[in-house]
């Protein structure tokens, strides 16, 4: 998708030095430092705590008996 | 920082095969995301664990805990991006949307789905492997 943007002066020239010494074009830069804000955004919301519940299972709880109640789902 | 499916969150919740290296791999790295349509697939998975459990109440609280949990962790996929490669990949929408944002965030997609890490292993990692991975990673 194409967008135009109004940015200052120096961080465009700041941005073209840094995508002139990675030897990447600035559309991957500008993609990377975007992506790279988004992450550490979304991470500082996110609790790092492991869930209050850990609940014993009564079945043994195995990867293809989860994985074959999401097959069907899909079917 | 990782992409999650259902079967692996589902071991961060309830004790059974990879319970133990999920839960080792939240604690190194508790940022995990996943696509909206995870939440319609812990459903299915925990109705019928419920049912099979005959435990209605508990699986009401799980739900609430789950969905307490994946609220901050949640990001749509782009749709256009996710039916290119289900049909790329021969995969299901549902599993394409779960490659879609790993694709877009450049992370591995956690899952202990074996077709997927199969036919996908660039793609896909299983919790064990990745545990592995970052461990050996860690300064001594």
């Amino acid at each position: 998708m194409r967008t135009t943007l109004d940015l200052p002066d120096e961080l465009v020239t700041e941005i073209k030095i840094l995508a002139a010494q990675e030897r990447i074009t600035l559309k991957e830069l500008m993609g990377d430092l975007l992506r790279g804000g988004l992450r550490a955004r979304f991470s500082q919301q996110r609790p790092n705590n492991l869930p209050k519940i850990y609940r014993p299972s009564r079945i043994p709880l195995s990867s293809d008996w989860i994985n074959g109640i999401r097959k069907e789902a899909m079917e | 920082m990782i992409v999650a499916d259902a079967s692996v969150v589902t071991f961060l919740f309830v004790e059974g095969e990879n319970s133990s290296a999920a839960r080792k791999l939240f604690e190194i790295d508790p940022d995990w995301v996943t696509p909206p349509i995870l939440n319609h697939e812990m459903l299915n998975i925990l109705a019928t664990l419920g049912s099979v459990e005959s435990d209605v109440q508990g699986m009401e609280q799980l739900w609430r805990e789950i969905r307490g949990f994946l609220g901050a962790r949640q990001q749509v996929p782009d749709p256009i991006r996710s039916l290119r490669l289900a049909m790329e990949l021969g995969v299901s929408g549902y599993q394409a949307q779960y490659l879609a944002l790993s694709d877009h965030l450049r992370l591995p997609l956690l899952t202990t789905d074996n077709r997927l890490l199969e036919i996908l292993p660039q793609k896909t990692i299983g919790p064990d492997a990745y545990l592995e991975s970052r461990l050996a990673m860690r300064p001594l």
